[in-house]
């Protein structure tokens, strides 16, 4: 039996096609979910750290959205809505880039399509079917097969939000392009009227030679490029670039303003924006956990040799020596008490643990409230891979404080990571070491010096 | 390889000059789908000839006025060692490697097309210009700054040479040629014919292109009596997908058949007619009472006139109807989409 019908123009299947290919950065399945007035068609990635959904108006963005109700099974009550999951290369095929691009014949172009879905028991047919009629009558239907599963959505409460800003699309489109392919944090921070976009990444893309660490990009932009702002001072948000930059290159399509609404590390972080045209897109993802002065991040040896010389504006307010490395782990940039404050609250027990492993958000992180399962209890937070260098990272924490552990720990950690590249571990120790007044900076200078003069 | 000194052996077979390596190039990149070709040549132009594994033929005849000269100099009193089964026995006719001819004659000029090729994907929607091997603006035919390329074949034995010069710069190549294999002909039972549909290529492109999203291995191709009159449709592990032709007068110029025709045939197999699919203008589909599929293309090459790609598939055996169900009787589309002018 039919349970859905809905009518798209060429205009709009090119708006799904636009939200399929975002939609497909997340996860290579697609969930859509029908009710009365609206089809919404969601992706959550695999490590359910990111959480990507289109909200398609039913009178708005459809010519002709028809909901017929379907019936439980084995009971005469309706349910209100239905959801189903569907490859997403399947539907990429059929909504695939058609309009838009002028040199294609006139001929073929596609005059409408009709989406019916039907579903029942027995000896229905449950089908996805797509029926595109193009000009003369050439008619393509498409029968695709699906899977009855509800979706799983993650829920943002705005409750507790007390920072939010908003800005055109297309300007932020135009920053993001700038972050190298290689990294994986994105990382937000404002300060004095001015924010800071950085993208970087802890981990040395392969090997371990320093120009094989990938770009780190601080772009500055003036609060008043926003159209909207209000964030706590001096607050570092980080999310993943890859995510960040998926969404901004969808919002980028059309001129829209892109807001983003978000309370503190290691909670998560809401953009939306519409398009006008009956499109409301959400996306929630999940920021990473604290924290950079204390857990020596490996980063800003990364930017040392790299960032320096590239990144345009930072430069400026970076102290030049060693232990200054980028914008974010520098002691004297970020002080550490309202950070530690703040967190003290949160950190209790294992989030300290956690916090320097890269994007994907920790099981530990206090948000499990972010992704409700919608029905089956199956749907937990997977536990997360820590990597080597992640150990180390974690070793350090640990000695946290613990002064007399501390330097038997740094140095098994140089001498292992000396073999490798001896500049990196050296500027982790400095990092490492700066808060704890081991060593003073000038010592990792010389030894920088010592590195370039082999 | 060896320079051929034409004074030697007096007058070669076969000789010709074209202004472009372009067109021959463009036609013979139709047939692509197989390693080695058989080439043939009579007084009225080349004829190329290619299978695989005696289920695909692909055929292309390079018609003489497609060179700006042609001298062919029949050999006389030879005694032809080839095959008598081949069309006219007494005509000059080797196998060359066609993977290293079109190699050659892309060397100058062709490469916009071979470019587009590779840079083809089934995926990326953005690219999807169905016809973008015709000529454009910035082509270097378009900007006269194509260069010549001669052909010529001395006897049996030796090379097939191909000499290739543009601006200033000078190609010469000489491909080994081999004794014909003269595979039999997929034979096509001209008087037995089932099914006849003449239609712009274009629309079978489109539908070979739309069909093969899904990744099909098998493509089923039905004539109705009726409404609707052609349907190509295939089955791929994500779903079924079928294009159907259902205004049949305005999009088929011709359409004759007797009963419901159907036929399956390996997708992979007609895909690889893909590329004259979208070089041709129209597009021949005959079917015969045993399946055999013909599809002619008619190409019009610039400067060249008609050209005419062929290709013949031997259908899979029927006898699985288990696939049918998936694709029910469709119920025929009101609409008013535009009606543009048919071609005579």
């Amino acid at each position: 039996m039919t349970i859905l019908n809905f009518t798209l123009n060429p205009e709009a299947i090119s708006k799904m096609h636009d939200a399929l290919v975002c939609l497909g950065k997340f996860n290579e399945a697609v969930s859509i979910e029908a009710s009365q007035d609206k089809l919404v068609l969601t992706a959550l990635n695999s490590s359910k750290s990111a959480y990507a959904s289109f909200t398609l108006v039913g009178n708005k963005f459809f010519t002709k959205f028809h909901y017929k109700q379907p019936l439980v099974r084995g009971s005469s009550q309706s349910r209100e809505k239905f959801s189903c999951k569907i490859y997403n290369k399947a539907l990429l095929s059929v909504f695939k880039g058609r309009v838009g691009d002028p040199s294609r014949e006139r001929e073929t172009a596609i005059e409408r399509c009709e989406v019916t879905v039907q579903d029942g028991e027995g000896q229905a047919r449950s089908r996805f079917i797509v029926k595109i009629i193009c000009r003369h009558g050439v008619i393509k239907t498409y029968r695709l097969t699906f899977e009855s599963v509800a979706p799983m959505h993650a829920q943002f409460t705005k409750a507790n939000v007390n920072n939010h800003w908003a800005i055109s699309s297309r300007t932020l489109r135009e920053f993001v392009e700038h972050f190298g392919p290689g990294t994986e944090q994105l990382d937000i921070y404002s300060e004095d009227g001015r924010v800071s976009l950085t993208s970087y990444t802890e981990k040395i893309v392969s090997g371990n030679e320093i120009l094989k660490q990938p770009l780190h990009t601080t772009i500055a932009v003036d609060t008043l490029e926003f159209t909207e702002f209000s964030v706590e001072e001096q607050l570092h948000i980080v999310v993943s670039v890859k995510d960040f930059k998926s969404i901004i290159t969808h919002a980028g399509i059309t001129a829209t303003v892109v807001k983003a609404c978000y309370s503190r590390p290691a909670s998560p972080m809401q953009l939306t924006y519409t398009d006008g045209g009956g499109v409301l897109s959400e996306f929630i993802l999940m920021t990473i956990g604290e924290v950079r002065s204390k857990s020596a991040t490996p980063i800003p040896n990364v930017s040392r040799a790299a960032s320096r010389a590239v990144s345009n504006r930072p430069a400026s307010r970076q102290p030049p020596d060693a232990t200054s490395n980028s914008g974010r782990a520098t002691p004297s940039e970020m002080p550490p008490p309202p950070r530690t404050a703040s967190m003290r609250e949160r950190e209790t027990g294992k989030s300290k643990m956690t916090r320097p492993s890269p994007p994907p958000p920790q099981p530990s992180i206090p948000s499990d409230a972010l992704f409700v399962p919608a029905a089956d209890g199956d749907q937990v937070w997977d536990p997360v891979n820590y990597d080597d260098d992640d150990d180390a990272m974690l070793l350090w924490d640990q000695d946290r404080g613990e002064e007399h552990n501390h330097s038997a720990t740094l140095n098994s950690t140089r001498t292992q990571q000396n073999q490798n590249h001896p500049g990196d571990s050296r500027d982790d120790q400095n990092i490492r070491l700066a808060p704890t007044q081991r060593l003073g900076p000038t010592q990792s200078m010389t030894e920088i010096k010592g590195m370039f003069d082999d | 390889m060896s320079t051929i000194v034409e004074a030697e052996n007096g007058a070669p077979i076969f000789k010709a000059v074209s202004s472009s390596a372009r067109q021959l190039f463009q036609l013979l990149n139709c047939i692509r789908f197989a390693p080695k070709a058989q080439v043939q040549i009579s007084s009225e132009g080349l004829r190329f000839a290619v299978e695989a594994s005696r289920v695909m033929q692909g055929i292309v005849f390079l018609d003489k006025a497609l060179f700006t000269s042609f001298k062919f100099n029949q050999p006389a009193g030879e005694v032809s060692e080839e095959d008598p089964e081949f069309a006219a026995p007494d005509l000059p006719n080797f196998q060359t490697s066609l993977a290293a001819l079109l190699e050659t004659l892309q060397i100058f000029g062709a490469e916009n097309a071979v470019s587009n090729r590779v840079s083809k994907s089934e995926n990326d929607g953005y690219n999807s210009n169905i016809r973008r091997d015709r000529p454009n603006a910035f082509s270097n035919q378009a900007l006269g700054m194509a260069g010549t390329c001669r052909l010529s074949y001395q006897g049996e034995g030796s090379p097939f040479s191909i000499i290739l010069e543009e601006s200033g710069v000078t190609t010469t190549c000489n491909l080994n040629t081999y004794v014909s294999e003269n595979p039999e002909e997929i034979p096509f039972q001209r008087d037995a014919m089932a099914v006849k549909i003449i239609m712009q290529a274009r629309w079978l492109s489109d539908a070979v292109a739309e069909l093969s999203s899904t990744s099909p291995s098998r493509l089923d191709i039905t004539a109705h009596t009726g409404a609707p009159y052609l349907s190509l449709s295939s089955l791929g592990h994500l779903g079924s997908a079928s294009v159907e032709f259902s205004k049949g007068r305005e999009l088929l110029e011709t359409f004759t058949v007797t009963q419901t025709w159907t036929q399956s045939y390996k997708f992979e197999m007609i895909k690889a007619a893909a590329e004259s699919m979208r070089l041709a203008s129209k597009v021949s589909i005959r079917g015969d009472e045993q399946g055999v599929l013909s599809m002619q293309f008619m190409v019009e090459v610039e400067g060249g006139g008609i050209s005419f790609v062929d290709y013949r598939f031997v259908p899979f055996l029927q006898d699985e109807e288990a696939e049918d169900d998936e694709y029910e009787e469709e119920e025929d589309e009101d609409e008013d989409g535009e009606n543009d002018t048919q071609e005579p």
